[in-house]
């Protein structure tokens, strides 16, 4: 948890507890204030982790639209961005690809590199050849700090080993999460003999941009949501964890399309990055 | 100097607690001292939004017709030298620049070997500059808007001299015939060229950069995307250019994207085919 995380989910999380401790205070109504507390408290935690389910059940149920630039706008349901020229409707959808099941869940560092890589190239253009709409794929990478990185890694796998340690020494200890714990060491290992070969880490972001047209707003929007099915079900191939973007970060990736963060900072501070 | 976000979590907050705090301390009936710390959990509520949500707190303010106004300007303009596009968020300039990648390597002519290969050096792309890039790979319409265009005029122009020859009587039969088939022969050719959409695939590299005025926003953009158009040209083998003017329209704007003369006339056929 990020010192930010602990500040909001801190402070805010005092006040309704606050609530609960004097809800004594409220009377014959002492449950229904513990009631409107812990709702609160629910509330704020989906806020936190969750908020892409609960700002468009907002703007849909108040029926708001956003207008982001001039010509633009962004329907209650949040789910892409919509462009009227001359009577045509364009609309603008993401997909998130992070790879972080590709590292975590999937990747298997027993099969060679080698293989992995020559599978990359071919497995892409089979991907091109079978989308039958525009589409982009897009990479945000940039350089991490070496040193800071390996202290991460090298954390990490401090604490796998621990863990990895006390499940080997529970009473009766679960093979398949002694397996996990050990693919998750063998996968920061490999990360970090390769940055003693002199690899440069590099951290990224990565989303797919889908664009569809329609005579009407309706109609961009459902071509939309096909085309972008059509690109889950596509990407499948390359392992990747495909989302389709709702809500805040939708804003934030239509404005990628103009500018890109000129700090490390400032992209960490939008998005969970890859490292 | 506190951010918006910071001074609204802070009010926020501390509004949630005062009112919290009186009222549970007030000699007041129950029922409204609940409605007070219903408020005041309203309150912690948006304290805790303003985390994601604190660039909506003013436009949701001004709201209009239930339509959140982020901005009214266009999203970019082109800068005066054609090769990068400016942005302002508040009082930052940012440039951003656009390098083409022109890759026509495909993996089904590839041995295992030069497959390795190639991924190595496109992981080496990934790594070649310390500043925030975005690599992109685009599928798009190639644009047939004035190919079409030009099919319309003919279209139009023949069609025009096949109703006039019609209307007039002592007109030579073959000629109206001849008139007919030419009407018949530009349909056949637009029909052809709307039904069919042609892609293509680029590859680009962007790159953002900020400052006081838009000349120097532009400048370090130009400059960062120099430096990225060497690296990434020498370690790939080939010539990457700076993108302007309707390329970089192309890569932003979705009707370049989609152009809309060529998918209006297919969107026409699909319309007369299901005979709406």
């Amino acid at each position: 948890m990020d010192e930010e995380t602990i500040i909001y989910l801190g402070f805010t999380g005092l006040v309704a507890l606050i609530a609960i401790f004097f809800a004594a205070n409220y009377g014959a109504l002492s449950i229904v204030a513990i009631i409107l507390s812990i709702v609160t408290l629910i509330i704020i935690a989906i806020i936190n982790y969750a908020d892409f389910i609960l700002f468009p059940i907002v703007t849909i149920v108040l029926g708001i639209k956003t207008v982001p630039a001039k010509n633009y706008m962004i329907p209650k349901n949040q789910n892409c961005i919509i462009k009227n020229v001359n009577g045509l409707y364009y609309a603008t959808g993401y997909l998130t690809a992070n790879v972080y099941n590709y590292v975590f869940a999937a990747e298997r560092v027993d099969i060679s590199e080698e293989q992995k890589l020559a599978s990359g190239p071919e497995k892409w253009e089979r991907i091109v050849m079978n989308v039958k709409f525009p589409f982009k794929f897009h990479l945000i990478t940039y350089a991490n700090e070496i040193q800071a990185y390996r202290e991460d890694l090298e954390g990490k796998r401090g604490f796998l080993e621990f863990q990895l340690s006390k499940e080997m020494q529970a009473a009766s200890p679960n093979q398949l999460t002694i397996d996990d714990f050990q693919r998750r060491i063998n996968v920061i290992q490999s990360r970090i003999e390769r940055l003693s070969s002199g690899e440069r880490p590099v951290g990224s972001v990565m989303y797919i941009e889908s664009i569809a047209v329609g005579v009407s707003e309706k109609a961009a929007s459902d071509a939309l949501t096909n085309q972008i099915n059509q690109l889950q079900t596509v990407f499948n191939s390359m392992d990747l964890s495909i989302n389709r973007v709702v809500g805040r970060e939708l804003n934030i990736l239509f404005r990628f399309g103009y500018f890109i963060p000129t700090s490390t900072a400032e992209l960490e501070g939008l998005f969970n990055v890859q490292k | 100097m506190p951010s918006l976000k910071s001074l609204l979590f802070v009010a926020f907050v501390g509004i949630s607690l005062v009112i919290m705090i009186i009222t549970s301390t007030l000699q007041i009936p129950s029922y409204i001292k609940i409605i007070f710390l219903a408020i005041a959990l309203f309150i912690d509520i948006l304290a805790m939004s303003t985390r994601f949500y604190s660039y909506l707190f003013i436009p949701l303010y001004k709201m209009k017709d239930k339509t959140i106004v982020l901005s009214n300007e266009e999203p970019f303009y082109i800068a005066p030298s054609g090769n990068a596009i400016i942005t302002r968020e508040g009082s930052d300039v940012y440039a951003t620049a656009f390098v083409k990648i022109p890759i026509y390597k495909s993996a089904t002519e590839m041995n295992e070997e030069e497959k390795i290969d190639f991924a190595r050096l496109f992981s080496r792309i990934v790594s070649i500059s310390k500043t925030p890039y975005k690599i992109t790979t685009q599928m798009y319409l190639i644009n047939k808007d004035d190919y079409i265009n030009k099919i319309r005029d003919k279209l139009n122009e023949v069609e025009e001299r096949y109703q006039k020859s019609m209307s007039e009587k002592e007109t030579n039969p073959s000629i109206v015939e001849r008139e007919k088939g030419e009407v018949t022969m530009w349909h056949n050719l637009l029909e052809s060229i709307g039904r069919i959409q042609s892609h293509a695939l680029l590859n680009y590299v962007t790159v953002t950069a900020t400052g006081s005025t838009e000349e120097e926003a532009t400048a370090l953009a130009t400059q960062q995307a120099d430096e990225l158009s060497s690296g990434i040209g020498a370690t790939l083998g080939i010539t990457t250019t700076m993108m302007t003017g309707e390329e970089i329209l192309l890569v932003t704007q979705a009707d370049y994207t989609i152009p809309f003369s060529t998918v209006s006339e297919e969107i026409r056929q699909k319309t007369v085919s299901e005979g709406l």
